[in-house]
């Protein structure tokens, strides 16, 4: 139980860098993450994103670079680090012979939590994730939903600050994924701040404050989801469906300000607009109503997260 | 901070019944609580797992089954002799090979599978990224170990008491073998744990499991061999009457010095799995350090005791045997001292000078041990100078220590200087440096026999001072042949390497002490407590 006080960022990583032989699985990184945030890291596979993950966790050391958590060194002072921190690994081992609840004691002793504080600790973890109902049950016999829950209470029984989670989402069906995210989105609600990887970016966009994309071990871009989406194509398009005078309408918009590759027939035209502003969408179909063309429908799409991936990342591994 | 702390408030809503979770109501129940607490959660979980695993069930078993049938075998056919003559003695004999099982080969290979399998199982990252330390994790396998002994012996104490009863043995020779039992086992279980510890490499470990099974089993039958001589000779009884003191005193320097040796073994267990930036070397230089001062206390005793030197070259080989070890492992370290060690360097220029070896560093290490086994011959030599008189075979053997300085020095030294040219992130260092002084010495030592050989036309060969590179050839003529070419090609070679690595090491001994960070400083100062209002005195 660390209590956390100043508010500078919980996690930086600091020109992070980390070879395997001629193999650069880190290079030259550097973010950070504030407290009670949830940073989405994306990126291929064998990006770097799990290496730069097991730094952050104390499992491995960098080449040169650091990291740092809630202000302490993970080469310098892990045993800080540690205490503040919680690291839910993509592939977990667990123990032979034990059932959940023996699993989450284990570790809350392993945290040095004692007496009635482990007793509160367990009873709230095993609520939290669900897995009240499973407690005795062997953790051999449980499936892979219910394993990452497991894992995730492992990972907060001792009520760190900050929570790292290495693809949670990993083979979990729909209902799994979503109960997830509200876990995710609960627990940054306490105050926590939690680093996610995963290859599920429809589900990092909507629990994520801020995204990281890695590719071939170096940060490409970094930010929130809508400062990034705006910065890589600040512009949506439009599609609008008339009962006549398409092509004139067309012509019309040529001479606005802010709308350019128009595609125009008589009864459908396309464009892009430099805005995905609500209140500048609505004056512009204002405008069009007011300049009396019939328009039946007026729909605009704003690019998803994967197509903010797709654009930026190449594809490349190393 | 967080909002709502898992221990807080919020969790006394939630109903959940199971005992683990349940707030212990009666009074042995939070004793029993408050004694868990306090105990290794390793030591907990792995009763808890022992509990329930069939492999324990199994070989407990099989232990009382084969006591309780030797038991009913040895008396049926001792009928009815059993009734007039003594008849203790065959049984303890069959009792101790029994026990020798459990305590010499399942345990120590249990506590070695239980290490290994938590990389194989994907829990050893777990572990270590709790608020476990090293030390805790090496030590609550050793306590678990310990527990099940406990168990093993328990099974079997009532039938040793009964060979007691049956007379023809001493209540000493049973304590003593019994003792002696325990104390073997529980350095086969650390011995057990360290190689373990070696290596995470998948490959290493299944090489080090058959080594260690093969180890393990030739350790067993040895150990029978070697109680059932001590039992069918009755020497201890013997010595015990006749001179007890030095009987006595060297119990005590046989405890003394396995359960220092013991420490150690665990240490580097624990410095192996642990995490790269901490100084572990310290600690385990400290304790090669009291280990041998203590080895020498005895061996003083005892050379003084016995008036026989000879005793000086055979602790100096036993020394000589664990430095090339430890020092094989040392050259496997890193060779960086991490900001992390250099925040506890010595601040005062004398700390540095004589601190500073003990710390990380397979240069600092190096002249350390050199230094230490130096020393040792350095204190043999003024030892036998003062009994000079009095002891027997006294040139020879502190001719032999100095040989073995030379060999430390060199072979060593040469072991670390090739260290030094391999990447510094190689995993498996501490196994390879240790695999790379194995082969130096079997060159060392091959080579120049090949050659004699191949100049005496493979014929019947003399000790020239080609073979002074050969330990056990040097050693063995040390009272036949003139080895003053040998002392001198022996001296100016360890001179030459010794040179070489100090120099290469003064990087580290001109490091200086690094301050904390500010951030470290700040979460060690203890929040100070809010100021509570006094109250005003109305009177005043």
């Amino acid at each position: 139980m660390v209590a956390t006080v100043h508010t500078s960022p919980m996690i930086q990583l600091r020109r992070l860098f980390r070879f395997f032989g001629n193999t650069k699985a880190v290079n030259d990184v550097s973010f950070e993450v504030l407290p009670g945030q949830v940073f989405g890291y994306i990126g291929p596979n064998g990006a770097g994103k799990t290496t730069s993950m097991r730094i952050l966790s104390t499992l491995d050391l960098p080449d040169y670079g650091d990291a740092l958590v809630d202000g302490f060194s993970v080469v310098n002072d892990p045993d800080r680090v540690r205490k503040r921190l919680g690291f839910m690994p993509d592939n977990f081992g667990t123990y032979p012979n034990m059932n959940c609840v023996e699993y989450l004691d284990f570790f809350a002793r392993s945290y040095g939590i004692v007496g009635r504080d482990r007793t509160k600790a367990l009873r709230h973890t095993l609520a939290y994730t669900g897995l009240d109902k499973i407690a005795e049950k062997s953790i051999r016999g449980l499936s892979k939903g219910m394993r990452q829950r497991l894992c995730l209470g492992r990972a907060m029984i001792h009520d760190p600050s900050v929570l790292i989670l290495d693809e949670p989402a990993n083979g979990l069906d729909p209902r799994a994924r979503i109960e997830l995210r509200h876990m995710i989105r609960g627990l940054a609600a306490m105050g926590k701040t939690l680093l996610v990887s995963s290859h599920i970016l429809t589900e990092l966009g909507e629990m994520c404050d801020a995204i990281g994309i890695i590719e071939r071990g170096q940060l490409i871009i970094s930010g929130t989801v809508a400062d990034i989406k705006a910065q890589l194509r600040p512009h949506i398009d439009v599609l609008v469906r008339l009962i006549a005078k398409g092509e004139d309408l067309g012509l019309w918009l040529a001479d606005k300000p802010g709308i350019s590759h128009i595609q125009a027939s008589d009864l459908v035209v396309r464009f892009q607009f430099a805005s995905d502003q609500p209140q500048e969408q609505a004056q512009l179909l204002q405008a069009i109503v007011q300049a009396s063309f019939p328009v039946l429908e007026y729909s605009s799409e704003s690019r998803s997260l994967e197509d903010v991936f797709l654009q930026i990342t190449t594809g490349a591994v190393q | 901070m967080s909002q709502s702390s898992l221990t807080g408030a919020s969790a006394t809503e939630v109903t959940l019944q199971h005992r683990i979770c349940e707030d212990p109501s009666k009074l042995w129940e939070r004793l029993w609580l408050w004694v868990t607490d306090r105990i290794n959660p390793i030591v907990v979980k792995e009763v808890r797992q022992s509990l329930k695993s069939r492999q324990f069930t199994i070989s407990f078993g099989l232990t009382l089954l084969a006591a309780i049938s030797w038991t009913l075998f040895a008396v049926s056919i001792m009928v009815p002799r059993i009734y007039y003559v003594p008849a203790g003695l065959p049984l303890l004999t069959g009792f101790f090979c029994i026990l020798n099982l459990p305590l010499m080969v399942i345990i120590p290979f249990g506590a070695f599978r239980s290490l290994a399998s938590e990389t194989e199982d994907s829990t050893f990252e777990l572990l270590s990224i709790s608020a476990l330390s090293s030390i805790q994790i090496i030590y609550g396998k050793m306590a678990s170990a310990g527990v099940q002994i406990v168990l093993f012996l328990s099974a079997l104490a009532p039938c040793i008491v009964l060979t007691y009863l049956l007379r023809g043995v001493s209540l000493f020779t049973i304590l003593f073998v019994l003792s002696l039992t325990l104390l073997f086992s529980v350095l086969e279980t650390a011995l057990a744990l360290l190689f373990a510890s070696m290596s995470r490499s998948r490959m290493i470990q299944n090489l080090t499991s058959v080594l260690a099974l093969a180890g393990l089993l030739i350790g067993f039958f040895a150990w029978c061999s070697l109680i059932i001589s001590i039992l069918q000779e009755d020497f201890l009884d013997q010595a015990i009457m006749s001179e007890p003191g030095i009987t006595l005193a060297w119990t005590f320097a046989i405890a003394t010095i396995a359960g220092l040796l013991g420490s150690l073994i665990l240490r580097t267990a624990s410095a192996a799995i642990d995490f790269p930036s901490e100084n572990n070397s310290t600690t385990i230089r400290l304790r090669v350090f009291g280990l041998v001062s203590l080895s020498f206390f005895w061996a003083m005793y005892g050379i003084a005791a016995i008036k026989e030197s000879a005793a000086l070259l055979v602790l100096g080989i036993a020394i000589f045997i664990l430095l090339m070890f430890v020092g094989s492992l040392v050259s496997g370290e890193r060779g960086i001292i991490s900001p992390r060690a250099q925040r506890g360097l010595p601040k005062t220029f004398l700390g540095r000078v004589f601190l500073t070896w003990f710390y990380p560093g397979a240069g600092l290490g190096y002249v350390l041990i050199v230094c230490l086994f130096g020393a040792f011959t350095g204190t043999a030599a003024a030892f036998s100078l003062y009994f000079g008189s009095e002891l027997r075979n006294n040139v020879s053997a502190v001719l032999g220590c100095y040989l073995l300085l030379c060999y430390l020095a060199i072979y060593l030294g040469i072991n670390r200087l090739i260290m030094l040219l391999l990447p510094k992130e190689l995993s498996g260092r501490l196994v390879g440096s240790f695999a790379l002084l194995v082969v130096i010495l079997l060159l060392s030592h091959l080579l120049p026999l090949l050659v004699a050989f191949y100049a005496a036309n493979y014929r019947n060969i003399d000790y020239t001072a080609i073979q002074s590179f050969n330990i056990f050839w040097t050693l063995y003529e040390l009272d036949r042949a003139d080895l003053n070419a040998a002392q001198v090609v022996l001296t100016i070679t360890a001179i030459a390497v010794f040179g070489a690595n100090l120099i290469l090491c003064t990087r580290d001994v001109l490091l200086v002490r690094v301050a904390l960070p500010s951030r470290v400083r700040e979460d060690d100062t203890p929040v100070a407590p809010e100021a509570v209002a006094q109250p005003v005195d109305p009177f005043a």
